[in-house]
Parts: structure tokens; C-alpha cells; sequence
């Protein structure tokens, strides 16, 4: 039997579901969406008022502490806090344009792709970069907090140590090796939990769509 | 009248297309309910952009099928059974069509996710062209998709015809 034959039927059958009344439909207009789209939508606010509360803390931080080192690592930190806060906007207007727009198939999943793929390589790169870079800044910036007299002086430390030094600096090596690797593991694999097995359906489903 | 209700008499008189989807798309109660919410609220959340330029059917088409193809529910571990007690009840026909037209719709179950939405549209009569607005793809790529679709289809039901 082939598909033409059976068009009637199958419209038929496909058509018998129980109808909705109006009032259940006007409820059905109250309650959260639940698609993958929505949800990074909603992560997205969370993420923002989190930043927002970070940054407050960063300028309080920056203006107030006793020492100069903190005050400009939180000073530094601002920036980049701004810059998050402006790819935070980018991406919730770009969802928000997107929710609002009715595309062809093919079009909205290359959306739905582009959307999700940016914020996981942004989220994946932003962490391989802050790791290390938190770590290295604060300790060069206690370094030098230190040699100015108004901390501890790491100097003096480095100084007392004198042959254990290597065993030190392996130490902060091996720690910043494991941080370092074990944040590249943790955050690929958090991030493909995530949205991974998602994405790949999202391009065979466009692939499916533009071959012949 | 309030835009609210606007959108509630015309998805009132197209709820067909909502249902057809859900149908189409998911095997259980349960998920049907959970795309027809999603449908529905996706439709409300747009509706602000739907300025008449093609009929609210067309419209709708568009938004059911955009959601479902995007609605991915969690990998069940247990493999997929095509449950029959969820299909829509059946119209009054013969044993023999009946028998047919089930065959047919298990074959339709088992078919991908854009290969579900050819088949939906094409039940509806729209024209290749149509076809391919709304999907994206040119006429041409869904007269090619349709001969195939159309030839694995009859395999399939037969497949399911026979046992």
C-alpha cells in the first residue's frame, strides 16, 4: 500500500485527538516553556543577576581593600566582568529576537545551533583562560604585594626555603597542571553533558535537510 | 478584541495542526501533552511577528514543526516500542484499510524527524513549493526526498503489514 492510497486515512486518523477547550488554552499560556532554547534562556538571567552581584562585589573589593594587590586584581576583574556582562546581554537578545521569529525548518535549527555552539565555546574557552589566569595574577600579584613591604614578603619565603625551592615551585606546577587539566576534562565533559549529545542531533538534522 | 484572546480563537479553530504534530512526533500521552504546551506557548511567544501575510494554518505549520523538531526528549534506555494504544482513534473503515492504515502509521513512527515533517505536510496537500518554504530546502531537494520517503515507506509497511 502506498502513502498516496492511504492520505485520506492517515489525515483522518491524525486528526481525531481530543480537542482542547479555549479555557484550556488560555491556561496553557501561563506555563514555562521547556525547550533546550528557553532553558539556556533562563540560565542566561540566573548568569547575569550572578554577575551583576559579582561586579558590585568587584568595585566594592577594588575601591575598599587594604591592599593594593587585591585592589587592582579586582579592579582587572571588573573588565573582564563588563565584557561577560556584554556577551551575557548579546546572547539573551539574540535568543529573545530568535524566540520571537518564525524561520523555515532548516533555518531554525541553524539558529537553535549557532546560538547553543557559541555560548558552549564561549563558556569552554572563558574557563580555560580565567583558570590559569586567576591563579597566575593573584600569586604574581601577592609576589610583588610582598616585596613591597605591606604583606607577606614571598621573597623572604623564597629566601628561607633556599634549596627546597624546586619542591615549591613543582608543587605550584603539579597544582596548577592539575587545575589546569582537570578543568579541560571537567568543563568538556560538563559542557557536552549539557549540550553535546544536542548539538550533533542538531546537525545531522541539518545535514538530513540539505542533502538530495 | 485583547491579542490574548485573538490568539486563543485562532488556535482554537487550527488546535488540529497542534494535535496532528504531537501525533506525528511522540509516542506516549504524556509527551503529546508536553509538545502541545510547547507548541502552544511557542505560537503565543511569536504570535507578536505573525502579520497575516500567510494564513495563521501555514503559520502554525511552521511553529509546530520548528518545536517538535527541536523537542528532544531524554534517551530512554529501554528500546522504542511504537506503542499503538496512542495512535488517534481510527475512522470507521474497513478491516482490511484499518489494517493498512495502522501498518502505515507504524512505518510513519519510525521514520526521522524531518522525514516525519515531508510526510505531514505532504498528507495536507500543500505543493512541493510550499513544502519547501516551510521547511527550507528547495522544491527540487523535496520532490527527490518524496520519491525516496515514498519507496521506503511501502517497504516499511509492508514490513509491518506482514507481521
Amino acid at each position: 500500500m502506498e502513502l498516496d492510497e492511504l492520505k485520506y486515512q492517515l489525515n483522518k486518523r491524525l486528526d481525531a485527538d481530543q480537542p482542547k477547550s479555549t479555557s484550556e488554552l488560555s491556561l496553557l499560556l501561563k506555563k514555562a516553556a521547556t525547550s533546550v532554547i528557553h532553558k539556556l534562556q533562563r540560565s542566561l538571567w540566573i548568569d547575569m543577576a550572578a554577575n551583576i552581584l559579582v561586579l558590585l562585589i568587584f568595585i566594592w573589593q577594588a575601591l575598599f581593600n587594604k591592599l593594593w594587590s587585591l585592589r587592582i586584581y579586582f579592579g582587572t576583574f571588573i573588565i573582564f566582568s563588563v565584557i561577560a556582562l556584554v556577551v551575557l546581554i548579546y546572547l539573551i537578545r539574540k535568543i529573545e529576537v530568535f524566540n520571537n521569529t518564525v524561520l523555515p525548518v532548516k533555518q531554525n535549527l541553524e539558529q537553535v545551533y549557532k546560538i547553543i555552539n557559541f555560548y558552549k565555546i564561549i563558556c569552554f574557552r572563558a574557563t580555560m583562560i580565567f583558570i590559569p589566569l586567576c591563579i597566575i595574577y593573584a600569586l604574581s600579584l601577592g609576589y610583588l604585594e610582598g616585596k613591597s613591604g605591606t604583606s607577606v614578603d614571598y621573597s623572604m619565603i623564597v629566601q628561607k626555603l633556599g634549596s627546597k625551592i624546586w619542591m615549591v615551585v613543582a608543587g605550584i606546577v603539579l597544582y596548577l597542571s592539575i587545575i589546569g587539566v582537570g578543568g579541560y576534562y571537567f568543563t568538556r565533559w560538563f559542557l557536552d553533558r549539557l549540550y553535546g549529545q544536542y548539538l550533533i542531533k542538531l546537525k545531522s538534522l541539518i545535514e538530513e535537510l540539505d542533502t538530495e | 478584541m485583547p491579542v490574548e484572546q485573538e490568539f486563543i480563537t485562532l488556535l482554537n479553530k487550527n488546535q488540529n495542526i497542534i494535535h496532528k504534530v504531537c501525533a506525528i512526533y511522540m509516542d506516549t500521552l504524556a509527551d503529546k501533552e508536553d509538545l502541545f504546551q510547547e507548541v502552544t506557548l511557542q505560537a503565543w511567544k511569536s504570535f507578536a511577528t505573525f502579520r497575516g501575510e500567510s494564513q495563521f494554518s501555514t503559520w502554525l505549520y511552521r511553529v509546530a514543526l520548528n518545536t517538535a523538531i527541536t523537542f528532544f526528549r531524554k534517551e530512554k534506555k529501554q528500546p522504542q516500542v511504537i506503542n499503538t494504544e496512542v495512535f488517534p482513534e481510527p475512522v470507521q473503515q474497513s478491516p482490511f484499510l484499518e489494517e493498512q492504515t495502522k501498518a502505515m502509521y507504524k512505518a510513519i513512527a519510525e521514520l526521522s524527524k524531518i522525514d516525519k515533517a515531508l510526510v505531514m505536510l505532504y498528507i495536507e496537500d500543500y505543493s512541493y513549493h510550499d513544502i519547501g518554504e516551510i521547511l527550507g530546502i528547495t522544491p527540487n531537494n523535496v520532490a527527490v526526498k518524496m520519491i525516496r520517503l515514498k519507496s521506503k515507506l511501502k517497504e516499511s509497511t509492508q514490513k509491518h503489514y506482514q507481521f
